[in-house]
């Protein structure tokens, strides 16, 4: 007897850790372009809709024209990445007014960013999004072990029984009431290979965010001290480990833009590109295409290709945030140099560069990025220069000095 | 090509009581088939031409589904109520009530009297299903024959104790333990003039349903625990209901049934079921659906308007209210909760007057909607009420809502222990 699951019904909200989210690399589409696509997780959550309370840590301005917006938002366990675009004015509205850290209650869908060079990010995009408390997110976090736990149970069953295709779907439809769950679930078993090492660590993890919304500082004693909680007091810093011996793997995971490190990450690197291969029908590229749309800029990608860039702003940003504590990593993509230095060093590009008839802006971008800026913080350095004045840009790409 | 055709050509000859000749059917459908027609149009075509009806075709009534036609019943008549309804302000007549044959109950309303009395058996030819709340009902068409049988339904045998959790809209024969809550008289219209019945609350365990007895029994009276057999259930305003009849059986017990009440149900368990009566969740409010906040009713049938228009009577002068459409949802599953003036301003804290002002000084009746989901999306609170499926999705409206208590230690520390262990 198959459970049917009803269009009419709306679809539940899944209560999942940044670091599980982080931590899938399985994703089906179902139906035609317009059909939701799922992330599937490693505790078998067929997540479109998802509801999180934390603590939102940065938040950036990544478009030109203001309208795409990045936000980090932390739970205990790791980090999820936020878009807001034209589409979602609301939810920009309020990130653009937001002071960090600060609660916020979101409600999103699950999306999957794929840039060319083969690299899958998971970020969510907001459809509700709102000022919540401390107690609010404790609850949260709460609630979330206790559905995540509940989930573990059933692939934990699912796993014992050994079952698989449509017999494992017989045997959860005695136990399980949520029919999209019991498919993700069948999809989980057949994609995760190293399901008796995730589940302990998702466990860990579980552990790990309950104690530290009841410990007093934020800070777990039973781990070694650096493991600070994201409590909003707290810098805004990488997901801290869970135990030393994991804490590699989940950060990786929770990062997935280190793709250059060895080990479980490319793991799961090639494990997701062969899923893909196989099951993948062409995904949601929505946000790809609002980069694209907002850097507008033909320029900008001749000239990623022109000097020999491997990664896209995207990576490169993300990878300056995690690569600040790891000194493995080359200098150049490591070091965010002190907040007034971008601005004047590009005004020092845009006066060296413009000989009496302006300059082109993605010469400049350039430069810029010879000199260790990223190409969106030397935009947005570009701006700020025009709001104060310093240049303007007589027409379309190119820049001129005042 | 004849051969084809001839198990429908017979079909049709039997449909129009062989009057018609074979050869003439037999062109006709042809022709027909010539143009493409659907096979099924073109024999309802050519027997609607000759005047004949097609056959019904026997349904029991577990099978029914809104939207079948032509269908024969053959069922007892539980009871009949008949109402007087304004359609544009023409007087109707209406007879309604239960069928009930050995597979289910489902209700009926015919627009003639066909004579029908509580405990009739009769058999309905040219019988359609249209959807009533939700739920299939037997209409008789201007064509349906409606033939007394003489024979009774065979009396069911005794079926298994159920809880009141399992009861499902059309169970027949029920067996179940109950207290009763609380009870209430009613007057009712019948051909034969008014007539009492009992509605009331019973509960068992751990289930609160409302109940109906057509009977007068003296055993229903507050405080009772009764045993009951053959009651059938019958959905109310989307609440099952058990019904209690001269055909049931009622017995009262010596023992004691003490409901006690969950602290509260996991969304995923209650939308399992068609509806559940006076139950408790407890979830994040995700969304302030349109249409919250400052609305405008028809002071004579509070429908929600706009502009000072009612759809069922014109111009009136609007009455101001509120209320809240939100989605809730605890991670197992989400459902509309609706709150009305009352809830609304104890969890948002804004009177009707307070969101009159709000709206005139941002002069916008959005501003309100925009305050209460400023208030509330993301919170968590607990609502108590009727929950309901309809074609709007799984509803609760609220009887009372409020902030759980904050039990964050205990649930951290009871966690720990549970993952432990």
């Amino acid at each position: 007897m198959e459970k049917i699951e009803k269009i009419m019904d709306r679809e539940i909200a899944w209560r999942i850790f940044a670091h599980e989210f982080n931590t899938s690399n399985l994703y089906i589409s179902e139906g035609d372009e317009r059909a939701p696509n799922y992330i599937i997780t490693p505790t078998g959550v067929k997540c479109n809709r998802l509801f999180i309370i934390g603590v939102i840590t940065e938040v950036e301005n990544i478009g030109k024209d203001n309208n795409l917006w990045r936000a980090r938002i932390a739970d205990p366990t790791g980090v999820f990445t936020l878009y807001a675009g034209q589409y979602q004015p609301e939810a920009a509205i309020f990130l653009s007014e937001l002071e960090v850290p600060a609660y916020v209650a979101l409600v999103g869908k699950a999306r999957k960013y794929e840039p060319e060079d083969g690299n899958v990010y998971l970020s969510v995009r907001p459809e509700e999004i709102n000022a919540a408390d401390e107690k609010q997110r404790d609850m949260w976090v709460i609630e979330t072990a206790e559905r995540t736990l509940e989930r573990i149970k059933i692939m934990e069953d699912a796993l014992d029984s050994g079952l698989s295709g449509i017999q494992l779907q017989e045997f959860l439809e005695k136990k399980v009431k949520n029919a999209s769950l019991i498919n993700g679930v069948v999809h989980a078993i057949r994609h995760y290979k190293n399901l008796d090492r995730i589940l302990p660590e998702l466990k860990n993890s579980l552990v790990h965010a309950v104690k530290t919304v009841t410990s007093e500082s934020g800070v777990i004693h039973d781990h070694p001290p650096e493991k600070l909680a994201r409590k909003p007091g707290a810098p805004a810093q990488p997901v801290e480990p869970l135990q030393p011996a994991q804490s590699m793997k989940i950060k990786e995971h929770a990062e997935p833009k280190t793709m250059d490190k060895p080990g479980i990450q490319e793991r799961s690197y090639i494990e997701s590109t062969k899923s893909m291969a196989h099951e993948q029908k062409p995904v949601e590229t929505d946000i790809a295409e609002e980069l694209e749309e907002i850097t507008g800029s033909k320029d900008l990608k001749e000239f990623n290709e022109t000097i020999d860039v491997k990664e896209p702003d995207e990576v490169e940003e993300i990878g300056e945030e995690t690569d600040a504590s790891e000194p493995q990593i080359p200098l150049e993509t490591k070091v965010e140099p002190p907040k007034p230095e971008p601005k004047e060093i590009i005004a020092d590009i845009i006066d060296r560069l413009d000989i009496g008839k302006g300059t082109s802006f993605s010469g400049v971008i350039e430069a810029a990025q010879k000199a260790g800026i990223g190409s969106e913080i030397a935009e947005s350095a570009i701006k700020d220069l025009m709001d104060e004045g310093r240049c303007y840009e007589p027409k379309i790409g190119t820049l001129r000095k005042v | 090509m004849e051969i084809e055709y001839a198990p429908h050509v017979e079909e049709i000859k039997r449909a129009l009581d062989n009057e018609i000749d074979e050869v003439s059917i037999i062109a006709e459908l042809k022709k027909l088939l010539q143009f493409r027609v659907p096979l099924s149009e073109a024999k309802r075509s050519l027997i609607k031409k000759y005047g004949g009806a097609e056959k019904s075709i026997a349904r029991k009534l577990n099978d029914i589904k809104i939207g079948d036609h032509n269908i024969e019943i053959t069922a007892e008549v539980l009871e009949v109520t008949k109402k007087t309804i304004n359609i544009k302000n023409i007087e109707k007549t209406v007879f309604t009530g239960n069928l009930r044959d050995e597979t289910a109950v489902r209700s009926f309303s015919a627009w003639s009297d066909h004579d029908l009395k509580a405990g009739d058996v009769i058999s309905i030819t040219q019988a359609y299903v249209r959807n009533w709340q939700e739920r299939p009902e037997i209409n008789l068409s201007p064509r349906s024959k409606v033939t007394k049988l003489s024979t009774r339904l065979q009396a069911p045998e005794e079926s298994a104790l159920r809880k009141l959790s399992e009861f499902k809209d059309g169970d027949i024969n029920v067996h179940t333990k109950f207290a009763i809550l609380s009870i209430d008289f009613h007057d009712i219209n019948t051909k034969d003039g008014t007539k009492k019945i009992i509605s009331g609350i019973i509960a068992d365990e751990e289930t609160k349903l409302p109940f109906t007895s057509w009977v007068i029994y003296p055993e229903l009276a507050v405080g009772n625990t009764i045993e009951i057999k053959n009651g059938y259930v019958r959905s109310f305003r989307g609440i099952p209901t058990l019904n209690i009849n001269e055909g049931s059986k009622i017995i009262k017990l010596a023992q004691n049934i003490e409901f006690r009440e969950k602290a509260g149900s996991r969304i995923e368990d209650l939308i399992e079921k068609d509806g559940a009566y006076d139950i408790v969740v407890e979830g994040n409010i995700l969304s302030i659906r349109p249409g919250s906040g400052l609305i405008n009713r028809c002071p004579r049938c509070s429908r929600v308007i706009q502009k000072g228009m009612c759809r069922a009577h014109g111009k009136v002068d609007d009455k101001a209210d509120m209320r809240i459409k939100a989605i809730i949802d605890d991670g197992t599953g989400a459902m509309t909760l609706v709150l009305d003036s009352r809830l609304t301003q104890k969890i948002c804290g804004i009177g009707i007057e307070e969101a009159k002002n709000l709206a005139k000084t941002a002069m916008s009746q959005k501003a309100v909607e925009e305050e209460i989901k400023r208030k509330l999306q993301g919170r968590r609170f607990t609502a108590r009420g009727n929950m309901s499926k309809g074609e709007f999705g799984i509803t609760l409206v609220a009887s009372d809502v409020w902030e759980p208590l904050e039990t964050i230690r205990e649930k951290a520390q009871e966690f720990l222990e549970r993952i432990a262990g």
